[in-house]
């Protein structure tokens, strides 16, 4: 469903300030692969995330989603296939637009806007099933503008967008890292069973080393812009905490070695 | 008493200016509210749209025609201002300036001259409202009504599936490219749109005044903000339908309040030093107050 192969980018290239943010980075996921990945600051997960999206254009290396290369494609091309959520609950969507009408952008993600009115009658009921999922009251509030709403609410809501038509990739960058403990769980619950019941393909960054053994298939350790270690089932499941920080600071001797 | 007779008296013919602006300060409100894309650009396409129009009826063009020859040219130049911002990724402001000094040089070679009468022509008036042609009230209301039913066209368009994609450009363009929205494709068309806005504008007081000049933008852009802030208090700006009445409320409201400032004595020259202090003041308020800019630029 993804795969990167040989992924390099060097941010200010050519000036003091170069930073190399991807170093040859290859992954592949197959259909209904859920990876996690982790790894520390400055890894070069965003950047990973922001290639596959399209924001961010590699200097090396190709991108085929669903088959097709999108190496060369713009973000808003590649949006039929890659849907994704942010980790500042305020990028998901649009702050002075109302609830139903993010939606309704959102419906229609990576297809052309037509000159239609973007709400119809049968879709509310649509959305308002959608987001009574979370809890928060959302589906009665579809005609306030979302920047009325909290962090946690626009974020449930970002996530709501992202899986409201079923994408090829879902990418998940930190996506619960600026919430509360409660909503951080509740949408990665929501997250969890959109994963589950949809049989999403999913990229999924997290800091939280529990939830990387308890979440997923698949395992993507990374640093200095590369992938250094990868599990998978029964592998990555018997993972402990204690064996994964072990591999981090191996990982780290082996540079400081280096 | 004097200044209160002075005041009723100017009232018709202000009322005529302000409806000919509003469609101005909705040409200014849509980049600078809707896509955040502060724009400067109205000051050229303004007199590019008396210009056309006049150049055109001149030529003999029938007066609708030219009309919509103005508001095509408008589109133009807003789509100039939107395109040198996305290629070169140049300052929005900057852009604007370059598009709008550049259009003075247009606007004089498609006149063929700094001015352009059309007295002896049709115009829109003529042609819509026959013999009653120079009854200010008719002239009034035809303007209300076009301003009117082109601000419920914006509203339509601005609830398509294609105008709110151009709204989330506005809003969060991060959010808008990961939905699939082509920033550039809007961005050019919104900028278009509103170019065409000020150009009907210059046409339509090109016609009503039966001359085009090429200073005729001369002060137009501030005075359309100044109307936009001024609707924007009136009528507010938190639901779609208020935000595209203020532009129209506003610009009849500001002009009154001009026409009072000159009952009251002053000479129309201190009207831009007083339109500017107006704007700078409505621009500080909240910035005082440490509330969020009141002019937003995209991130
Ligand atoms: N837009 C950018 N400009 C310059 N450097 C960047 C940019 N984005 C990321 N970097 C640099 O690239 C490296 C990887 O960053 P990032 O992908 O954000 O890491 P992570 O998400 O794993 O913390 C870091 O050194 C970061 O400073
Ligand atoms: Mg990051």
């Amino acid at each position: 469903m993804l795969t990167a192969t040989g992924l390099r980018k060097t941010f200010n290239a050519g000036t003091t300030n170069a930073r190399i943010a991807l170093d040859g980075v290859s992954l592949s996921l197959d259909e209904g692969d859920f990876a996690v990945i982790i790894g520390g600051n400055g890894a070069g997960k965003s950047t990973f995330l922001n290639s596959v999206a399209g924001e961010v254009t590699v200097d090396e290396g190709t991108l085929a989603i669903a088959g097709r290369d999108v190496t060369a494609l713009p973000t808003h091309r590649r949006a039929g296939l890659v849907s994704r959520v942010f980790q500042d609950p305020l990028a998901g969507s649009a702050g002075p637009m109302t609830i139903e009408e993010n939606m309704a952008l959102a419906s229609r993600r990576g297809l052309p806007s037509r000159l239609r009115f973007a709400l119809g009658g049968k879709r509310r009921e649509t959305y308002r099933q959608m987001l009574r999922v979370f809890g928060l009251g959302l589906e009665n509030r579809l005609t306030h503008k979302v920047e009325l709403l909290s962090g946690g609410q626009r974020q449930s809501l970002a996530l709501a967008m992202a899986i409201l038509t079923t994408p090829k990739l879902l990418l998940l960058d930190e996506h619960c890292a600026a919430l509360d403990p409660k909503t951080a769980e509740t949408v990665m619950q929501a997250t969890l069973a959109a994963v589950e019941n949809q049989r999403l393909t999913a990229l999924m960054v997290t800091h939280n080393m529990q939830h990387a053994i308890d979440y997923g298939n698949r395992l993507v350790m990374m640093m200095d812009g590369r992938v250094v270690f990868e599990a998978r089932g029964d592998d990555k499941k018997n993972l402990t905490i204690e064996q994964l920080v072990e591999r981090f600071h191996l990982v780290d001797d082996k540079m400081l070695l280096a | 008493m004097d200044i209160l007779n002075i005041f009723i008296n100017l009232v018709p013919i202000t009322l005529l200016q302000g409806v000919i602006y509003g469609f101005v300060a909705l040409g200014i409100m849509i980049p600078f509210r809707i896509l955040s894309f502060p724009d400067l650009t109205a000051e050229g396409s303004f007199p590019l749209g008396g210009s056309v129009a006049a150049a055109a009826i001149a030529a003999g063009m029938h007066s609708v025609t030219a009309t919509l020859l103005a508001l095509l040219a408008g589109f133009l130049a807003g789509c100039a201002t939107a395109l040198i911002h996305l290629k070169l990724r140049l300052n929005t402001l900057l852009c604007g300036i370059i598009v709008l000094t550049m259009l003075f040089s247009v606007n004089i070679r498609i006149m063929g001259k700094p001015n352009q009468p059309i007295f002896a022509q049709d115009n829109l008036f003529d042609i819509l409202l026959g013999d009653y042609a120079r009854v200010l009230p008719l002239q009034i209301a035809l303007i209300a009504g076009l301003l009117a039913a082109t601000a419920i066209l914006l509203l339509l368009f601005f609830k398509t599936e294609f105008g709110t994609a151009m709204r989330a450009v506005g809003a969060n363009p991060l959010m808008a490219r990961a939905q699939g929205i082509s920033i550039w494709r809007h961005t050019i068309l919104g900028i278009g749109l509103a170019g065409s806005l000020c150009a009907v504008g210059g046409a339509l007081l090109a016609q009503n005044q039966s001359f085009a000049d090429v200073n005729m933008g001369f002060g137009v852009l501030l005075n359309g903000l100044a109307a936009v802030i001024v609707g924007e208090t009136l009528v507010g700006r938190d639901t779609l339908p208020r935000q595209l009445l203020a532009p129209a409320v506003g610009a009849i409201a500001y002009y009154q309040a001009i026409s009072l400032a000159l009952a009251l004595g002053l000479e129309p020259s201190d009207l831009k030093f007083l339109t500017g202090a107006f704007v700078l003041l409505m621009l500080a308020i909240p910035s005082m107050k440490g509330q969020r800019q009141p002019v937003k630029m995209r991130a």
